[in-house]
């Protein structure tokens, strides 16, 4: 029902004189409540990608659906949650206040009460703090939590976790799974990480650069609910050797 | 605000270090005679006080009224600068021209202009200190970064939105810097436009004392609008202190009111 369809999906950018075609031909299928890592090289375009989903830029050729709207109306139903590498949280105002502001702006009543998503990214009794009292890790939870004020039908997340330490990192992928099973959202994830794409995706799509197209999709058939022990199954080794192998096939035919 | 008197008791210290040191010189001869002792200028006060009233709040109220008139322009043009990109540059520019006109030459022709009421005052109040103004909100306003931008744009904010909940909160610590420098400057704005030509105001209370070669009235007048000028900042900066209580990153921080 919001399955992301993305048909023959390009990008080029103008700089200058020149024309750069940052990503060609993307064509796939991002099911309903399905969780899909975007992986690839610096350059991929897989940021881009992102931002045409979520109608912060506009494709050059092709067609993105949300369901059946395109994005931007998607967007302006306030049916998209969007989580930059950066918190982004405004200083000036409290933890439940930046969670509440999608609510604000889109003028509906809460889909998820502020207070009840503060204890869902795991931050009760920070409720009144301000975002520089928190650290970087507890920053980019409100991130989330202010991304699933609307209980938005996909979910975007570009690099969420990218600043934080490994151990961190790990932590909020956990728990970053646990609220997507809860939530029922589509999600997509950009990250360059081949581990944290094979723990946390059903499938990996894995980009080339030079222009940005899609190398490969791999599958992840690893049962969930997933706990950390997972990585050291040989079937995870087994399919980050395969993103791997195509991350690595991809960068012999840009080179 | 044992805080407050703690910070306040080393420029009092100095300014007190001075007033006794500029006492000394005077008795041993070393000042000319435009340089009066502090004691004979505190002696005037009793006699002078009347008037330093009268003269000080018409200054006091031109200044304000050509602060506020500056700043709703520069409110103004910021806000067509943050709606319209390409008309930043044409704006700055334009404010940097109005800056940059000698308002002690700009002065007489205003009165031809104005004539030599209120209006005169209140208008050279606002050009003095309308760039500081303009300049700091134009700046304010671009202190959003592009992430945050364009998680307005996912919530699909309205522009209305975007200026009251993002434009205007991040370019609030902007704008109180800029007050601060502004509001001297106002205060200038007005007693030059008092020298040109007033009936009343702290301008022309000098200029009536610097033609009678009463030297000790002339320096009351001075520090009269010293002491207005760094009330008005420090009035400023309370409000801010009061109104910015998060840590503010970039360069509009780290100001000591």
């Amino acid at each position: 029902m919001s399955d992301i369809t993305l048909s023959d999906v390009g990008m080029m950018f103008d700089i200058g004189h020149r024309k750069i075609t940052a990503l060609r031909g993307i064509d796939a299928v991002l099911p309903s409540g399905s969780f899909t890592a975007l992986i690839g090289p610096s350059g991929c375009g897989k940021s881009t990608l992102l931002r045409l989903i979520a109608d912060v830029l506009a494709p050059t050729s092709g067609e993105i659906r949300i369901g059946d709207h395109a994005p931007d109306a998607a967007r302006k139903r306030h049916e998209i949650g969007f989580v930059f590498q950066d918190p982004t949280l405004l200083p000036w105002r409290s933890v439940v206040e930046n969670i509440r502001l999608p609510v604000e702006v889109a003028g509906q009543p809460a889909a998820r009460q502020p207070e009840e998503l503060v204890e869902l990214v795991g931050l009760k009794g920070f409720e009144q703090a301000r975002p520089a009292q928190l650290s970087g890790g507890m920053q980019q939870r409100v991130a989330i939590a202010r991304a699933l004020a609307l209980s938005p039908k996909v979910l975007l997340m570009d690099e969420p976790f990218g600043a934080l330490d490994e151990i961190t990192r790990q932590k909020m992928n956990i728990e970053l799974l646990n609220i997507w099973r809860e939530t029922g959202t589509t999600a997509v994830l950009v990250t360059h990480s081949i581990s944290e794409a094979v723990f946390m995706a059903d499938r990996v799509l894995v980009l080339s650069a030079n222009p940005g197209q899609v190398a490969d999709r791999i599958d992840i058939d690893l049962p969930r609910p997933r706990a950390l022990d997972l990585m050291q199954d040989p079937a995870f080794h087994a399919h980050e050797n395969a993103v791997r192998a195509a991350l690595f096939s991809g960068e012999r035919t840009a080179a | 605000m044992t805080a407050g008197l703690r910070s306040a008791l080393p420029p009092a210290l100095v300014l007190l270090g001075l007033a006794l040191l500029m006492e000394a010189a005077k008795a041993a001869g070393l000042l000319p005679i435009t340089v009066p002792a502090p004691t004979q200028v505190l002696a005037v006060i009793p006699a002078q006080f009347a008037d330093l009233v009268y003269h000080g709040a018409a200054t006091l109220r031109s200044a304000l009224l050509g602060y506020l008139c500056a700043g709703l322009v520069a409110g103004a043009l910021a806000s067509v600068a943050l709606r319209f990109h390409g008309a930043e540059r044409p704006i700055i520019s334009f404010g940097l021209l109005v800056d940059c006109f000698p308002l002690i030459a700009l002065a007489p022709i205003f009165v031809i202009w104005l004539g030599q009421g209120m209006l005169l005052h209140v208008t050279l109040s606002a050009i003095a200190s309308f760039f500081p103004l303009l300049l700091g909100t134009v700046k304010g306003f671009r202190a959003t970064d592009a992430s945050t931008r364009q998680l307005f744009h996912v919530m699909a904010a309205t522009p209305m939105q975007r200026l009251r909940l993002l434009s205007v909160p991040a370019a609030l610590p902007y704008i109180f810097q800029a007050m601060k420098i502004a509001a001297p400057l106002a205060l200038l704005g007005a007693l030059i436009a008092e020298w040109i030509g007033a009936e009343r105001g702290l301008g022309a209370m000098m200029i009536y004392a610097l033609f009678s070669f009463n030297v000790p009235v002339v320096w009351l007048t001075i520090l009269t609008v010293c002491g207005l000028s760094a009330l008005a900042y420090g009035l400023i900066a309370l409000v801010e202190s009061r109104v910015i209580t998060w840590e503010v990153r970039g360069d509009a921080g780290g100001t000591d009111g």
